[in-house]
């Protein structure tokens, strides 16, 4: 089938699809043409979702968080140790964190990482909200939960140089061997940096 | 054209990678034989891909790759020099990072340049070798000849004729330097002093651990880089974006003593819980 072929708004609709994340142009025709086959309210339920997302989310604007209320419900929770903060590439990430139940400290989303190849240099990660809230004195200690990848492990060195002066902790989480994993195959760099983070059998 | 076999092996220099779909990643590599061209890893970005260690950008492998329809697949990988010198530290890195967006942007896809390939893994080697930032300079005016950039630096390049002794300027778009009679006959121009000639001459003519010895101060580095940079610019047609990184890193304070404490516990505690960072 061509484009010619195909009424205009369906080549809309599946320019749309295709321009989402991981959607190839195959699988956006696929949507596209099951969205014809779905009764109306369903149609207009998603549509609506789409623009509540849009009218009623928007960011934390203390810890850029996606939230239906500002401050978002981490950074109004006074139970939550305003010392120590955890510092995401995207607000996805708070969820991975949270389900360790380990952290009950508050959070920073930086919406992205260092890429100076795409553009993505210091002034588009909200820096600047991250400094002054470390300028307060309030905050004891940083944590950078970024990635272990090129990009995540530059973001974490350039924010502790960032923060440094002011004084507070910087850390970042060990490089561990990922759970599960077969030492046969591990790469050398993942085991030479748990090796580096090794610690005492007790 | 020849049909291209299904499975072949090449080494590679990993340029740059991107998120694709749910855990692939896309690649650009640079190969001294196919040249530079895409290619994806499947599941890459979850913890067991056993891919996942060494497809990183900055770093060198040697990959098995499976011709695909719109991209090629990387089947297997095993590292030649991952370059964690150049992870570990964010000046390396972003010179590292500069250097690969130039040579993304000064090749053709799946155009084979050996030389270049070379010229860039000398570049990479010596700067994860604790080589200083003026390796860069070395490797853009290579890079120029290698592009079929004539650079002139002995003579003027609009007539021939003689430079002046004490300095002269350099017009990109007319082919290097000018004398003073055709000062701003060849587009726009900047002025540059006779020692950073004498240097960006050393640089084409010697090997790199020559001119890695040459003393430079802050003045020379910083003249030399900003004619090299409008050179660039004239042959790759575009600004190279992590230059401005480079610039925003000098504005950071120096380095801390030490390194970043590692959040030991927290990371445990995230693991056990089956969640290790990075799996999106
Ligand atoms: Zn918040
Ligand atoms: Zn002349």
């Amino acid at each position: 089938m061509t484009a010619q072929s195909t009424p205009e708004p369906i080549t809309r609709l599946i320019e749309a699809f295709n321009r989402l994340p991981g959607v190839g142009p195959k699988s956006a025709q696929r949507l596209a043409y099951h969205m014809l086959r779905v009764s109306s309210a369903e149609a207009e339920g998603l549509a609506t979702a789409i623009i509540n997302v849009k009218r009623r989310i928007r960011f934390c604007s203390v810890c850029l968080n996606i939230t239906e209320h500002d401050p978002c419900g981490f950074c109004s929770d006074s139970r939550r140790d305003p010392a120590v903060l955890c510092v995401v590439e995207q607000a996805l990430d708070i969820l991975v964190v949270e389900r360790t139940g380990a952290f009950r400290g508050r959070y920073h989303v930086m919406h992205g990482a260092l890429n100076p190849i795409a553009g993505i240099g210091p002034d588009q990660l909200h820096l600047r909200e991250l400094s002054r809230r470390v300028e307060t004195g309030e905050v004891r200690e940083v944590i950078m939960a970024t990635n272990p990848n090129l990009e995540g492990e530059a973001t974490a060195m350039y924010v502790h140089r960032l923060l440094a002066p002011m004084g507070v902790r910087v850390t970042r989480l060990a490089r561990g061997l990922p759970s599960g994993a077969d030492l046969e195959y591990t790469d050398d760099v993942t085991l030479a940096r748990a090796l580096e983070g090794r610690q005492e059998l007790t | 054209m020849p049909e291209r076999p299904r499975v072949y092996r090449t080494d590679a220099l990993i340029l740059t990678r991107g998120p694709l779909g749910e855990a692939d990643s896309v690649f650009t590599l640079f190969s001294p034989e196919v040249g530079k061209f895409d290619a994806v890893a499947r599941g890459v970005r979850k913890a067991q891909s056993r891919l996942r260690g060494h497809l990183e950008a900055l770093s060198c492998v040697h990959v098995q790759l499976a011709t695909g329809r719109t991209f090629d697949v990387i089947t297997q990988v095993a590292p030649i020099d991952p370059f964690r010198a150049l992870r570990d530290d964010l000046e390396k890195g972003a010179l590292a990072q500069y250097v690969a967006e130039v040579v993304v942007h000064a090749t053709a896809e799946r155009h084979p340049q050996p030389e270049l390939y070379a010229l860039a893994m000398l570049t990479l080697s010596a700067l994860a070798a604790g080589a200083p930032s003026h390796v860069c300079r070395y490797f853009e005016v290579h890079l120029l000849t290698l592009s079929g950039y004539d650079f002139h630096l002995d003579s003027c390049a609009l007539c021939a004729g003689r430079l002046p002794p004490e300095g002269s300027s350099v017009a990109p778009q007319s082919g290097g330097l000018t004398c003073e009679a055709c000062r701003g006959r060849g587009g726009p121009s900047v002025g540059v002093s006779s020692r950073a000639i004498k240097a960006l001459r050393f640089a084409r003519a010697q090997p790199l651990p020559e001119f890695m010895a040459l003393r430079m101060d802050a003045d020379l580095a910083s003249e030399l880089e900003a004619v090299l940079r409008l050179m660039v610019r004239q042959v790759v047609d575009r600004e190279i974006r992590s230059a401005r990184f480079l610039e925003q890193l000098r504005h950071l304070g120096p380095a801390p003593v030490g390194r970043i404490d590692e959040a030991q516990a927290a990371a445990e505690a995230m693991e056990a819980a089956g969640a290790p960072p990075g799996v999106h």
